[in-house]
């Protein structure tokens, strides 16, 4: 994923539509032509607005709706990205996160 | 680029695997995405240097295709992770890593910050779903200036599509028919391999 997605593309949410804010975890460098570009394996995609976050995962930014995220593998890979990264994602979005949290589930 | 050096670059792409597509989707021949972008580029100038989204993008085929034209910026979208995973291979083999995102959403409920040049779609076609490529359609015409999007070429359809689109405040400017060769990835599928007709609709918002 590059930087750029974010002038591009914004909060899926249809009542919210707002800019958003990216934090990058871990990223490497690519020569493509002669050329390096930044290629982000690992980011917090948050929206100020509408309070959501979503997760960037092995350079594949997941921005699915809130239902398609609360269920089956999404749902745990989205979790266990939150358990990878909880000493940097704010403790807002651990204990109580837009669609869900950390501690949310149990 | 030349448009035979675009087809045997998309040749060399790594395929999903048919009898794993779901959605009612159809790969794109990478023939017919090579001379649909090139057409696109050549007789209307809607590739080069301008923001080209993919909705449904599989394997990304459209998608690298455009950005191998020169693109400046492509976003591939798909509500599956695999299609995903083999688009970035791809990428990472034709060497378009730079210019190409892949996003795992919902076509229905993408947003954009800013209206988008041009959208390339093979949506599901809607034998079984209906209406499953028209909530693309709509999509797409929602955010962009240019569409260029793939139905089922069915007399029925036509004229439904063409109800719609005026509807969605959008205006056909040309349509072409292809022979999609379809192999046999449902059970009511009768034959092996047999040619399906499709027509690329190129849709422009009205101002």
């Amino acid at each position: 994923m590059k930087r750029w997605l974010m002038d591009i593309l914004a909060c899926p949410r249809s009542d919210c539509r707002n800019k958003l804010r990216l934090e990058v975890y871990r990223s490497h460098n690519v020569e493509v032509e002669g050329s390096s570009s930044e290629e982000i394996d690992e980011a917090l995609i948050t929206c100020p607005k509408c309070g959501r976050w979503y997760p960037v995962i092995d350079g594949i930014a997941c921005m699915l709706p809130d239902d398609l995220r609360m269920q089956g593998r999404q749902k745990s890979e989205e979790t266990a990205f939150l358990e990878r990264w909880k000493d940097r994602v704010p403790v807002d979005i651990l204990k109580k996160g837009i669609p869900f949290g950390l501690t949310s589930q149990t | 680029m030349r448009l035979r050096d675009l087809e045997m670059a998309l040749q060399s792409m790594e395929r999903l695997d048919e009898r794993e597509v779901s959605l009612e989707s159809y790969p794109t021949p990478a023939s017919i995405a090579a001379s649909v972008l090139f057409a696109a580029e050549m007789e209307h100038g809607d590739i080069i240097g301008k923001t080209v989204l993919d909705l449904g993008c599989g394997d990304g085929i459209f998608a690298i295709g455009a950005a191998l034209l020169g693109a400046r910026h492509v976003v591939g979208i798909d509500i599956q992770t695999k299609g995903l995973k083999v688009s970035q291979r791809n990428s990472v083999l034709l060497g378009t890593e730079g210019t190409t995102d892949w996003v795992l959403g919902d076509v229905t409920s993408v947003e954009v910050t800013e209206p988008i040049d041009t959208v390339v779609s093979n949506p599901p076609f809607g034998v079984k779903k209906r209406g499953a490529d028209l909530k693309f359609l709509g999509k797409a015409v929602s955010i962009a200036a240019v569409t260029y999007s793939m139905h089922l070429a069915i007399e029925k359809n036509r004229e439904f599509l063409k109800g719609a689109i005026e509807e969605l405040n959008g205006e056909v400017t040309q349509i072409e028919t292809f022979q999609f060769p379809i192999p046999r990835i449902y059970d009511f599928h009768k034959k092996e391999m047999h040619l399906v007709a499709v027509d690329l609709y190129r849709v422009c918002r009205r101002a």
